[in-house]
């Protein structure tokens, strides 16, 4: 697939050149571990279907602190990219009522922060009650 | 959500061909969920499940077992978990392209949406019960 034109070529560290490009890069970097988090939700899945006994075993194993770390990075990691993308809420979906536009507090709270607050709870409500 | 603004590269002319449109698509859903679950999905299996004394840990293993054992929220599962995948195979590509590997963009997508529809497979029969697998 031919691009045309002239692309200039840079480091593989240019991210590290400016805070803004660092900051993007962390955003994208949080893809990876959500990733893996999601391989190991999986097979926390499968092993609930394995039966009482195989699961409190891969419980057992999930409260070894390497895993307590692993999930304690995959949660920041997941909470930076719900934050990031909820932050971008306002300029992707601009929000009119009438002449004027929702200020981006608002639209960050209506449409990012408060559903997230609410999936949440109810996630945890549901899962562990 | 939207990086058009600072490198394009998402959008733009490249959009119209090599279906970087559907990717794209799958791409902001699978975005909009990882955000809405994944970090109670990790509150929970990660933190809450094992932590606790063994009469806690029980009771809560046993919730769990019930909560996602019920088929409505299988199906659910199965839709946040296959369109946060792809979100991040997206990602990811991109991610690679970015640390000096754009040439391979096309050669990139087996291993990433491969990749995805695999686990996305995985998850499905999981899901359906069949759990030989692991």
């Amino acid at each position: 697939m031919s691009q045309g034109g002239y692309r200039r070529p840079h480091r593989w560290a240019w991210w590290m050149e400016r805070p803004g490009y660092m900051r993007f890069m962390i955003r994208e970097l949080t893809s990876f571990f959500m990733a893996g988090y999601l391989v190991v939700f999986l097979v926390t899945l499968s092993r609930v279907g394995a039966g009482d006994a195989a699961f409190a075993e891969w419980v057992g194993a999930l409260s070894r602190p390497g895993w307590v770390a692993a999930h304690v990075v995959a949660l920041l990691a997941a909470v930076w990219h719900a934050i990031t993308f909820f932050g971008a809420v306002p300029q992707a979906m601009p929000i009119f009522l009438g002449e004027k536009r929702l200020s981006a507090p608002i639209a960050m709270i209506v449409m990012g922060y408060g559903p997230w607050l609410t999936v949440s709870a109810v996630v945890v409500w549901w899962m562990l009650r | 959500m939207s990086s058009s603004g600072s490198d394009g590269r998402r959008g733009g002319r490249r959009a119209r061909h090599s279906g970087e449109a559907f990717w794209w698509a799958l791409f902001s859903a699978g975005g909009v969920m990882a955000a809405l679950f994944v970090p109670a999905f990790v509150v929970v299996t990660g933190v809450l499940l094992p932590a606790g004394d063994p009469a806690v840990a029980a009771a809560r293993a046993e919730a769990f077992g019930q909560a996602v054992g019920w088929w409505p929220v299988k199906i659910a599962l199965l839709g946040v978990i296959v369109l946060s995948l792809f979100h991040c195979a997206h990602r990811i590509r991109h991610t690679l392209m970015d640390f000096g590997l754009r040439r391979y963009s096309g050669l990139l997508k087996v291993p990433c949406y491969g990749g995805a529809l695999a686990a996305s497979l995985w998850a499905a029969l999981v899901l359906r019960g069949n759990t030989g697998l692991v």
